[in-house]
């Protein structure tokens, strides 16, 4: 699992890239964990390149978007894939995390 | 075998498995050899983890945090789930989230398969009566095992479990029964068991739970072949005083008859 970290218009932007499964999850929550206790507080996770995501990745975003939440912040996630979108679906992720279908749309959103 | 936490915890085990899945496995391949069963169980076997995690996303809404939980093993046509308990509210929300996975995905798998299922969830404290253990050959991998007789209690005790249906260890149910805001939460005292190693023989009381919002699908022939489900049916649940007074007259019974020191569950 590769995590790359940009930041636009004030926006810490994660590109996720392999599986976020079991044994990804701890290391990617280690990184976003960090990000909000060094005071970020918007936080957009691209999942275009994501091969698979299972429930402990989905645990992972969850556990995120309430801490954000907690410091008055916000978790977006964008371009799912159709792998990602599946999950998503079956698991009723898309109604419960905010979704853009693209990275601009997504910073438009914040 | 080497113990992970010394710390004391409440782990809820959620197990959830394929009702007569051998008997389907047994009915046929295609001409290419492919067996017939293969893709209902991949897609329960990818599915079911999914439904849960949002049921739990749902249950938790409002809470600032999440119990850490997890697929623990996977065994056969049996899917079993962990997840560490804070505190009996928490064990609540698990309870809720899993059953409403059950009953939910129940009623959609069925529709795709002629195939029900079923779960169990029960509760044990680490350590004492059990332990948590790290396997040195898996320790790359991170698995933790639990080994212990309230662990293995759950095992014989979601054969009990009907179609459709979730079953209940009796501390865990007495420990939600005990809550004073259960999320309307039932209790349904149906029945009572010899579990085979569990208990020294002593009838085991069979509990299952509902919800009266997701009730789980059931037809006629279904209701009239099982006495459970009949019981379920035509029998109002269980008063919550009422269950926390039985569980706690068993707990004394099976303390007394089987040398035991069984307590109130924990968090």
């Amino acid at each position: 699992m590769q995590i790359s970290v940009k930041t636009t218009n004030e926006v810490k932007v994660l590109a996720f890239e392999g599986r976020l499964d079991t044994q990804t999850s701890p290391d990617a929550l280690q990184q976003l964990t960090r990000l909000i206790e060094e005071g970020e507080t918007k936080i957009l996770v691209n999942l275009e390149k994501v091969d698979y995501i299972s429930s402990a990745g989905l645990r992972v975003l969850l556990v995120v978007a309430k801490q954000l939440k907690a410091t008055d912040g916000e978790l977006r996630i964008c371009s799912l894939n159709e792998v990602v979108k599946e999950v998503f679906d079956i698991s009723g992720f898309d109604l419960i995390l905010p979704i853009s279908a693209s990275e601009s749309e997504a910073l438009e959103g914040f | 075998m080497t113990s992970v936490d010394s710390d004391a915890k409440t782990v809820i085990f959620m197990s959830v498995d394929i009702v007569d899945s051998t008997s389907f496995k047994e009915k046929g391949h295609r001409l290419d050899d492919d067996p017939l069963w293969l893709d209902a169980f991949e897609t329960f076997f990818k599915e079911v983890p999914l439904v849960l995690m949002g049921q739990i996303a749902k249950a938790f809404a409002m809470t600032d945090d999440l119990p850490d939980i997890g697929v623990w093993k996977v065994i056969g046509d049996e899917i079993v789930f962990r997840a560490q308990a804070r505190s009996a509210e928490e064990a609540l929300l698990i309870t809720e989230a899993f059953y409403r996975t059950v009953v939910t995905y129940d009623a959609s798998f069925v529709e795709r398969w002629p195939l029900r299922i079923r779960g169990c969830c029960w509760a044990a404290r680490f350590p004492g009566r059990n332990i948590e253990f790290g396997i040195p050959e898996m320790a790359g991998v991170g698995y933790i095992d639990y080994l212990g007789p309230d662990v293995d209690l759950g095992f014989r005790l979601i054969s009990q479990a009907d179609r459709g249906q979730v079953i209940l260890s009796m501390n865990l149910a007495e420990a939600l029964a005990a809550l004073p805001e259960r999320r309307g939460m039932q209790f349904h005292y149906v029945d009572r068991k010899v579990l085979r190693g569990v208990f020294l023989g002593r009838p085991y009381p069979l509990i299952l739970v509902t919800l009266p919002d997701c009730m789980p699908e059931l037809w006629q022939w279904e209701e009239n072949e099982s006495q459970q489900l009949r019981t379920l049916h035509d029998e109002p649940p269980i008063d919550a005083v009422a269950l926390v007074e039985l569980a706690s007259r068993i707990r004394t019974y099976l303390n007394r008859t089987c040398r035991l020191s069984i307590k109130l569950l924990e968090f």
